[in-house]
Order: structure tokens, then C-alpha cells, then sequence
């Protein structure tokens, strides 16, 4: 009996920290660290049930520990290449919080996918803040690549959460160990190392084999030689003349002091 | 054979001492001293037993000698030219100068004296048809050209003696440890060509140089400007640029034998023409030479441009007409002329190496004088993809803490570098071809190849007249203009089709490369046509399916990376292939020279 009273008392705890929570722009605010940090979860697009944003949420959860972290899935956008998504993902971030502010948010935009249903969807990750620095455009991108590697060919094809929620994970599992899977990275690698190594010995070859001709003066030096000019006399046959205005885009002065910019994101994507 | 006064031994010319010595008694005499001794002896002794002397060579001197005049263009004498213009030389910018050179070295032929010939013994190999020769008879257990180890077959042939001869300063010693000290500095040298007991194959040999003599007395005018700028007009004043010349360039040497490669000879030029002497058989006492069979008219043209070229610097450095801007589209109108008595044959010592392997041969070439080292330098393998392996694993290490490429620029940089890779077989095939063939050497060209050498002499003409010299000048023109505009076409390109038209350009420039080379492969290749033809046309098919990949934009980047992975293994492969041309570009087939020594177009 006692038990049941402080379940319920909890659930009542928590529904009303649930409702007293802000709605962010039309995404609801599932969680709010001790840092200000907060997990944001706009599904336009109704791509999760209820189960996957509560999975879903509890992940970011962990996420919020380094900053913001938002999910967004779109159709309105017209993405149409890497560079759209970018600005999507960009667009919502900033109507939430500052570019300089801590965080990340994962796209999903659909645009194509309902034109066609046999169509792909795009799949963004943007970084803010220090966690921009933390993770680089070339390293969200491996991860996004590894979703769609993961689930594109299977029965998942179409699962959103999926795709969502193996690049949450490794961002997280990037985060807490600083490693992230790049299979594709290491073997192009070996073939690229090879590559150039073959070039780079070829040029210590080339370089060692050249027979050097002997210049003008050193040929010089081994021959009798004599020159002499004399009565050298310049005559004046004609001149020209050519209509050339001095040109007035030289000069200028110094430039004043600039600032340096501190805004800014990573980010990559994939198609899906 | 040149016995020692005091002992009867043999004598041998001593570097070091720069006279003969008797290893006997250790007697040592001048050369000098010791021709004039014999002279009289020989002329005696050649009269009552005339050896039996090489095919086509013997009595040929003076007859060939004596066609020299038919061999020359018109004389500007006999063009109608008074004679005290030709003597004092108008020097004028004129279309006529390679005639006028021409003319010079005919009027400077019909002074010179027929050159005597003296004996000497033919070496020659069995297999290749090379042969040296030397004064006195000696064991030889090698053929310098071939490498073969057969005994040479010798027989007594006449020479034609040479004007001057540079004695050796450089002793076989001091050879061997600079061209070990040369060939230490390459890690990839196979270590055959470290070993001492190749090194002792290190033969001295009396290479055939026509030495030129020319000057260049008399007026020239050249064009000039010079520019300055008022408000807003800029001025360009055009003057007629006069001086007398007073100049000379003795001693200018090119090498007058078919079997010397002008590779080897560029490369271990200059001899110093201060330490030229009369020519004495004495010089040649334990040594070899070979024979001049390349007329002297081959290098005319070069030891001309380098005159011209020469004064033509003299004059427009500035002090002689300050402030004016010669036009350099002029060189070729200067016109040296040749001295009196030249060009002449002068003797240059060489220390000569030959290694074979299988059907190639790569030669060692010092410079008997200065010590100057030119080498085929092959490539041992094993070493080569040993540092391939260390340079990889550094590269691969770097690119570790590089950020991962995209798939899409991971396939456009694979086919660049396969592109690169394709390029670089091309450029070799091209480079081996012109090794093999000798495209490169006029002196052989002239003797065993008259069409290709008639071709280069027309190219050469053409380039250096007028027209051509304008050309070259709007070049840089040329280039900026057309860099920009291929710039913007690019860029322009790029931002609309991005990486399809990367791949897809690639592509093109692929099949043009893939076709080029094997058509070159085709022609020199018959043992390798097979592995050049998988390499090429596994280039071919991978770049199609780059560029499929690059239209088609499956979502995978399995399809990316499956494509980038079989560029790269494409180009591995090509690697390979290159390698194995650098080994044939470093080395060079069997000489097949069979001359009969002698001179049937020298002169």
C-alpha cells in the first residue's frame, strides 16, 4: 500500500514536472539538465511513436550532459542537397538557442521521401559550441554513414528511429571514449598511404638518377674566351606612344581591427 | 707498343706524373721526347709493312676529304658576296644565319689540312660489333659496350689521328672511390654496382670530340626599346642598337662518336680546352679510344646557339646599352663564323663502365679530366618497395590523424590519383622510347637514323627563326589568358555539375592516356604487352564505373569506397608497371653497333 502511494505520488511528481516544462518553438522540452542543458524533440513529421520518443529522449538525456540536443524531423524545407539540409538544421537551432550555445541537433527532413515513396529522406547531424570542436564535420559525417550503412539495405529501410538512434549512440559513445567507428577510413587509408608512398619513392629515384647538363658558366670556364664591344651607339629610329591611365585601385588605407568569429557549427548528413 | 729505352718493357702514360713510365725500371720519359724519337723510326716502318687495314676506311681520308666541298650549302662567296664582307662579317639580325654559318665552316674546312691517320689496333666484340682501339696490343676480356666477357677479336686498323688530346687526370683509383661515393648517395643502386670487382671493369677510353673554334668580329644591330611614362601615356622609344664586337669562344667540344650517347656526354661536359696538347699516340699508351664516325656538321648548330647565345647576353645585360630593352627575338640573327683550322678532332678521356643483366646494360661514365660521374643508375626492387613500405606506414600514420574523406571526395581524389599514376606510366613508356631508340642523340641519329635525324634538324631550324621566337614570346600570354579563362571555366563548371564532371573529365583524359600508352606499348613492348594491356584496361573499366557512380549517386557508400578501392588497386598496379619501365628508362638494350670503323660521312 505504501508503495503504491509513493509510485503514484512520484508519477504525479513527474507528470507535473513534464507539464511545467517550456515548449520550445513547436518541439517539447523533454528534459532539462542541472547545466541548463536541454532535450529538445520536435516530430513534425510523426516518424516516432510514442515508445521510440520516450527511447529516444532517454538517450538524448545522457547527450544533455554536454550540451543541447535536439531532434527535428521536417518536410518544409525543399531539401534538395547536403547544403539545404545544413541551413534546415541550422535555421531551427538557432530559433531554439545561439549558435555559440552548447549543443547538437539531428535532422530528418522527408521532403523526398513524400514526393516518392520509394524516395530517400536526409539525415543531418549539426555540432554547436565546444561541441563543435569536440566532434569535426569529417567525424559526424562517419557517423551519419554508418547509420545509413547500418539500416539503408535491411528491413529498417524506412526506420527513422533507427537511423536517429545509432547516431545519437555514436555521438555519445564518441564522446565518453573518443573513438568512432571508420572502417572505410582505415582501409582507404592503406591503399592511399601506398599510393603516395610509390609516388614519393619515385620522386627520390627521379631525383637521384637526373644526369645534370652543365651550365653556361661552368662551360665557359673551360673554353678561351674573349669579348669586346666597342663604339656601342644607340639611334633614336621612332617613338610611340600608348594612352595607359595610371590605375586607381592601388593604394588604400590600413584596415581597422576585425573580431574573430566564435559562432558556427559542424556539421554532415546523408541521404536515407 | 712502346718499349722502354732503358729495359724494353712496356711503357704506360702515368697520371699522376702526366709522363710514360716503364713499371720495369721504373724509367719514366716525356711523351714528347719519346714521339720524337720514334718519329722517324715509324715513318720507316709503316712504309715497308702496311698493315691490312679495315674495310672502307683505308685511302678513304683524303678521298672523303676531298668530297667535303660537294657536302657544304653555298658559300656566301659563291653567292656572290664580296669577299671582305664575308671576312669582316655583317652581323646584322638575317634571315640567312644558319647559311651564313654554314659558309663559314666551309670556308674554314678548305683551309684545313687533311688529317694524317695512324695505326692502331681494333678491339671488337663478337656480339655487339663495338669496337676500341689502342696502340699496342693487350688482353681484353670484355666488351665495354655490351658487357659481353667474350675475347675480343683484333686486327690492325688506321685512325684518323686528332688534332689535339687531353690526357687523363684522373686515375682509375680515384675513379672507382668518386663513382662509389656517387653511387652510395642512392639508397635504391642494386648492390652489384657497389661491388669492387665490377668497379675494376673500369676502362679508360679516349672519347672523339670535334672541338669548334669561333668568334664573331664585326657590327652588330640589334632593335631595342625603352619605356617610360608621362601623365597618362606611356612612351616606348625604338632604337637601333650599333656596336662593334670583338669576341672569341675557343675550344667548344662535342662528342664525334656514334656509340657515345650525347646523355653520357652532355652530362659529363665541359672539358677544360686549356689542357688540350698536340695529339701524341705516347698519351695513349695503356689506354683505349674509340673511333669518330659523326661528321662535324651535326653540331654545328649547337656550338652556333651557344655562341649566340652568349654574345647576345653580353650585349643586352645592360652595360652596353643602358636602360634599353633588347628584343630577344634577335639571337638568331647573330652569326659566329669558325676559326682557321677548325672544328678539329681532339681526344677527351673518359673512364667507361658497362653492366649487363639479361638483354639491357647500364653504363658508368666518368670524366677523365675533372671526374664529373654520369650513370645508369637501375633500381633494385626489393629496396624500392622496401622504402615504399617505411614511406607508407609514416603516410599512413599521418592520414590517421586526418579527418575521414567523404566517400564522394574519396572516389573524386582516387581518380585523380589513378589519373596522375596513368599519366606517369605514359611519360616513361614515352621516356624509355626515346632511351631505346635514341632519339635524343643527335650523333647517333646522324649515322644510323637519317630520316629522325633530318626531322630534328628541320625542328630545330624551324624553332629557332623568327616566327618561333615570337611564339615563345607569347607564350606567358598565352598561358595567363588562357589559365583564366580555363579557370573560370572550371569553377564555372564545378558549381554546376560538381563532382560529375570531375570524374567525368577524368575519365576522358583516362581513355585518351590508356590508348596513348598502349599504342606506345604496342610498339616497343613484346614480352610485357600482356601486363600493360590488364593495367590499362582495368584503368579503363574502373574510371567508367567511377563515373557511373558519380551520375547515378547510390545512397551506400559501399558503392563509393568499392569504387575507390578498385582505383586505387588500379593504381598500385600501374605503379608496379612504372617501376618496372624506371628499371628499362635506367638501362638500355644491347648496342648492335657492328661499324666497321673508319669514316664514311665525317667529312
Amino acid at each position: 500500500m505504501r508503495t503504491k502511494c509513493l509510485s503514484a505520488i512520484c508519477m504525479i511528481f513527474a507528470a507535473l514536472y513534464v507539464f511545467t516544462l517550456p515548449v520550445k518553438a513547436d518541439g517539447e522540452v523533454w528534459y532539462e539538465s542541472d547545466e541548463g542543458y536541454e532535450v529538445v524533440i520536435d516530430d513534425k513529421e510523426d516518424i516516432l511513436s510514442d515508445s521510440e520518443e520516450k527511447k529516444l529522449a532517454k538517450l538524448m538525456q545522457e547527450l544533455a550532459e554536454y550540451g543541447n540536443v535536439v531532434f527535428y524531423s521536417t518536410s518544409e524545407s525543399g531539401i534538395v542537397d547536403e547544403g539545404e539540409a545544413d541551413r534546415a538544421a541550422s535555421y531551427y537551432y538557432e530559433s531554439l538557442y545561439s549558435s555559440y550555445a552548447n549543443g547538437m541537433i539531428f535532422v530528418v527532413d522527408l521532403d523526398n521521401y513524400h514526393q516518392d515513396p520509394e524516395g530517400e529522406g536526409m539525415l543531418w547531424l549539426n555540432t554547436y559550441g565546444t561541441l563543435k570542436k569536440k566532434i569535426a564535420s569529417s567525424q559526424i559525417n562517419s557517423m551519419i554513414d554508418n547509420s545509413v550503412n547500418k539500416y539503408y539495405y535491411g528491413s529498417d529501410r524506412y526506420n527513422w528511429y533507427a537511423y536517429t538512434e545509432y547516431s545519437f549512440q555514436q555521438v555519445l559513445d564518441y564522446l565518453e571514449s573518443g573513438k568512432i567507428s571508420e572502417p572505410m577510413k582505415w582501409i582507404t587509408n592503406i591503399f592511399l598511404s601506398m599510393i603516395l608512398a610509390f609516388m614519393i619513392s619515385f620522386a627520390m629515384v627521379s631525383y637521384t638518377i637526373r644526369a645534370r647538363k652543365p651550365k653556361d658558366a661552368e662551360v665557359l670556364s673551360g673554353l678561351y674566351q674573349h669579348f669586346q664591344l666597342l663604339g656601342a651607339n644607340m639611334i633614336l629610329t621612332n617613338t610611340t606612344k600608348v594612352y595607359d591611365p595610371p590605375s586607381s585601385s592601388g593604394g588604400g588605407g590600413r584596415g581597422g581591427g576585425g573580431h574573430s568569429g566564435g559562432g558556427g557549427h559542424s556539421g554532415g548528413g546523408h541521404r536515407a | 707498343m712502346n718499349p722502354c729505352p732503358s729495359c724494353g718493357g712496356e711503357l704506360t702514360f702515368d697520371i699522376a706524373t702526366q709522363m710514360l713510365k716503364c713499371p720495369f725500371c721504373e724509367g719514366v720519359f716525356s711523351p714528347m721526347q719519346m714521339a720524337q724519337g720514334k718519329a722517324a723510326e715509324e715513318a720507316h716502318y709503316n712504309a715497308q709493312t702496311a698493315p691490312p687495314v679495315e674495310e672502307g676506311y683505308a685511302g678513304d681520308a683524303t678521298a672523303v676529304y676531298g668530297q667535303q666541298p660537294q657536302m657544304q650549302p653555298q658559300s656566301a662567296v659563291q653567292q656572290g658576296q664580296p669577299q671582305q664582307q664575308m671576312q669582316q662579317g655583317a652581323y646584322a639580325a638575317q634571315p640567312q644565319a644558319q647559311a651564313g654559318v654554314q659558309a663559314a665552316f666551309q670556308g674554314a674546312f678548305e683551309q684545313q689540312p687533311v688529317p694524317e691517320s695512324f695505326d692502331v689496333i681494333a678491339y671488337t666484340c663478337p656480339q655487339c660489333g663495338g669496337s676500341i682501339y689502342s696502340t699496342e696490343e693487350s688482353v681484353n676480356g670484355f666488351c665495354s659496350y655490351c658487357g659481353s666477357s667474350l675475347m675480343l677479336q683484333s686486327r690492325m686498323a688506321k685512325m684518323p689521328q686528332p688534332k689535339k688530346i687531353l690526357p687523363f687526370r684522373i686515375d682509375k683509383n680515384a675513379c672507382k672511390e668518386a663513382y662509389k661515393k656517387f653511387v652510395g648517395k642512392s639508397f635504391y643502386v642494386p648492390e652489384e654496382f657497389k661491388d669492387e670487382k665490377a668497379l675494376e671493369k673500369f676502362r679508360g677510353i679516349y672519347m672523339p670530340y670535334w672541338v669548334y673554334d669561333m668568334s664573331l668580329k664585326g657590327e652588330v644591330n640589334l632593335k631595342g626599346t625603352k619605356s617610360y611614362r608621362r601623365g597618362n601615356y606611356v612612351y616606348t622609344e625604338h632604337y637601333k642598337c650599333l656596336a662593334n664586337v670583338d669576341s672569341y669562344y675557343r675550344g667548344l667540344s662535342y662528342d664525334a662518336s656514334s656509340s657515345f650517347d650525347d646523355y653520357f656526354s652532355e652530362g659529363i661536359a665541359p672539358f677544360d680546352a686549356h689542357a688540350l696538347v698536340d695529339f701524341n699516340a705516347n698519351y695513349m699508351a695503356g689506354y683505349y679510344a674509340d673511333m669518330q664516325d659523326v661528321s662535324y656538321q651535326v653540331y654545328v648548330s649547337d656550338a652556333n646557339g651557344f655562341v649566340q647565345k652568349q654574345v647576345f647576353d653580353n650585349v643586352k645585360s645592360g652595360r652596353c646599352f643602358p636602360g634599353v630593352s633588347v628584343d630577344s627575338n634577335q639571337q638568331a640573327g647573330i652569326s659566329p663564323r669558325l676559326d682557321p683550322g677548325s672544328p678539329y678532332l681532339a681526344f677527351m678521356p673518359v673512364w667507361f663502365l658497362s653492366y649487363r643483366k639479361k638483354d639491357r646494360v647500364a653504363y658508368a661514365v666518368v670524366n677523365g679530366q675533372t671526374g664529373k660521374i654520369v650513370s645508369d643508375l637501375p633500381v633494385d626492387n626489393r629496396k624500392f618497395l622496401l622504402s615504399a613500405a617505411v614511406f607508407s606506414v609514416i603516410i599512413y600514420v599521418v592520414l590517421a590523424f586526418m579527418p575521414a574523406m567523404t566517400p564522394t571526395n574519396a572516389l573524386t581524389i582516387a581518380m585523380i590519383i589513378s589519373l596522375i599514376s596513368v599519366l606517369m606510366l605514359n611519360i616513361t613508356l614515352g621516356k624509355v622510347r626515346k632511351r631505346d631508340q635514341r632519339l635524343d642523340d643527335k650523333g647517333f641519329l646522324s649515322k644510323y637514323n637519317a630520316a629522325e635525324y633530318r626531322k630534328k634538324q628541320v625542328k630545330k631550324h624551324t624553332e629557332g627563326g623568327k616566327t618561333a621566337k615570337n611564339m615563345v614570346a607569347l607564350i606567358p600570354i598565352l598561358i595567363i589568358f588562357g589559365a583564366q579563362i580555363g579557370f573560370s571555366l572550371i569553377g564555372t563548371l564545378i558549381m554546376m555539375f560538381g563532382m560529375k564532371l570531375m570524374v567525368f573529365g577524368a575519365v576522358v583524359a583516362m581513355f585518351g592516356l590508356t590508348i596513348f600508352g598502349f599504342s606506345k606499348v604496342s610498339a616497343q613492348h613484346s614480352e610485357n604487352k600482356g601486363a600493360f594491356a590488364v593495367g590499362f584496361i582495368f584503368m579503363m573499366v574502373v574510371s567508367v564505373y567511377a563515373l557511373i557512380l558519380s551520375m547515378v549517386k547510390p545512397p551506400s557508400d559501399l558503392w563509393y569506397y568499392s569504387g575507390t578501392l578498385a582505383l586505387m588497386i588500379g593504381t598500385i598496379y600501374t605503379q608496379l608497371l612504372v617501376l618496372s619501365e624506371y628499371n628499362m628508362l635506367t638501362t638500355r638494350p644491347l648496342p648492335q653497333l657492328n661499324r666497321k670503323g673508319g669514316n664514311d660521312s665525317a667529312y
